[in-house]
């Protein structure tokens, strides 16, 4: 069964943009073998993992992902020796750590649903010349990782394109 | 391994997209992600999932859209040619609540490795967790989760009844 909607909004609705800084994101390549042998360096990582706030991932052109995990905060030592472990077969590790991130994040009624929605906030945000360092997109929700100090004028950008509730 | 405290993880459901087509795009491609975005807008194609990351100053990454939107979308998709890969029949597995909780992400990727099914992408909210997998491999892919998290009893995955569209 097939529900067809019609929408048209000067500006998309959104249920409020929030906004998180100091944030750390660490980065790396997640081989599916080393999982496979149940001692891949997230189970290793363990309690030491902290305050995670977002996870994401694509394919890396190694096999397996780059997996990318948003924290509070910065990440403990260890935390980070247990990602830059030995992957295995010889590859690397592609440990990356961004610190002082921020955080911008909103949904809006149906955005899993519709089109444009991903075109109206990248678009936005590269019309001011802000930079994204990275994003995530499921259902309602959009999450977008941003350099530090950027957050204010990322929340500005998309409300030319988006309605903020109270502002 | 269940979990680190070797006890199943408390989650509320899963539910299960229906057919899916995944997009690759490399940061050398022919479109910037914003330009792909943009162009899949004009041809009112649905953007399921997104995850970017920032790879030499542009944006790899990977995006979902709906199986029988594909005629649509390979336009777009003839005129990036080589720079992008697709992954025909791919389906989403999204358990909630995710609430941030790293154990859950370690569980179900090391029961996935464990079973032998791809995760091809991931993107998290502060709500739910999100895997891309084989479209044929959701049945197998719900059995990996229920192995590492306690579900409620008599709990069936929500399964795709009717589908919006926007016009």
């Amino acid at each position: 069964m097939e529900t067809i909607a019609v929408y048209w909004e000067p500006k998309i609705k959104t249920y409020g943009i929030a906004e998180k800084t100091g944030l750390s994101m660490v980065s790396f390549y997640l081989l599916t073998e080393e999982l496979e042998r149940g001692e891949g360096r997230l189970r290793r990582a363990g309690s030491a993992a902290g305050e995670l706030l977002l996870v994401f991932a694509r394919p890396s052109a190694q096999g397996g992902l780059r997996l990318h995990l948003l924290f509070e905060g910065r990440p403990t030592w260890h935390l980070l020796e247990e990602f830059s472990g030995a992957t295995g077969g010889g590859h690397p590790s592609g440990l990356r750590v961004d610190a002082d991130v921020e955080l911008i994040y909103f949904q809006g009624p149906h955005f899993g649903d519709r089109y444009g929605i991903a075109d109206a906030a990248f678009g936005a945000l590269l019309g001011a010349d802000i930079p994204v360092l990275a994003a995530a997109c499921t259902g309602a929700s959009i999450y977008i990782v941003l350099p530090k100090d950027t957050a204010a004028a990322a929340r500005k950008a998309l409300s030319e394109k988006f309605i903020v509730p109270g502002t | 391994m269940v979990s680190p405290s070797d006890q199943k993880l408390a989650i509320s459901g899963i539910k299960l997209s229906g057919e899916l087509v995944q997009i690759n795009f490399l940061p050398e491609g022919e479109f910037t992600a914003p330009q792909l975005f943009h162009r899949l807008a004009e041809r009112r194609v649905n953007l399921v999932l997104v995850t970017l990351d920032a790879a030499g100053g542009r944006l790899a990454g990977a995006c979902c859209i709906a199986a029988d939107e594909l005629p649509r979308a390979q336009p777009v998709l003839d005129e990036a040619g080589g720079s992008l890969t697709l992954l025909p029949s791919v389906g989403a597995l999204t358990v909630f609540p995710h609430r941030a909780r790293y154990d859950l992400l370690e569980s179900i990727v090391s029961g996935f490795a464990r079973e032998n099914l791809k995760i091809h992408a991931i993107a998290s909210s502060l709500a739910t967790l999100t895997f891309i997998t084989g479209y044929d491999q959701l049945d197998e892919a719900v059995a990996a989760v229920a192995a590492v998290a306690e579900l409620p009893p008599n709990h069936a995955p929500i399964r795709p009844e009717f589908k919006v569209r926007q016009l």
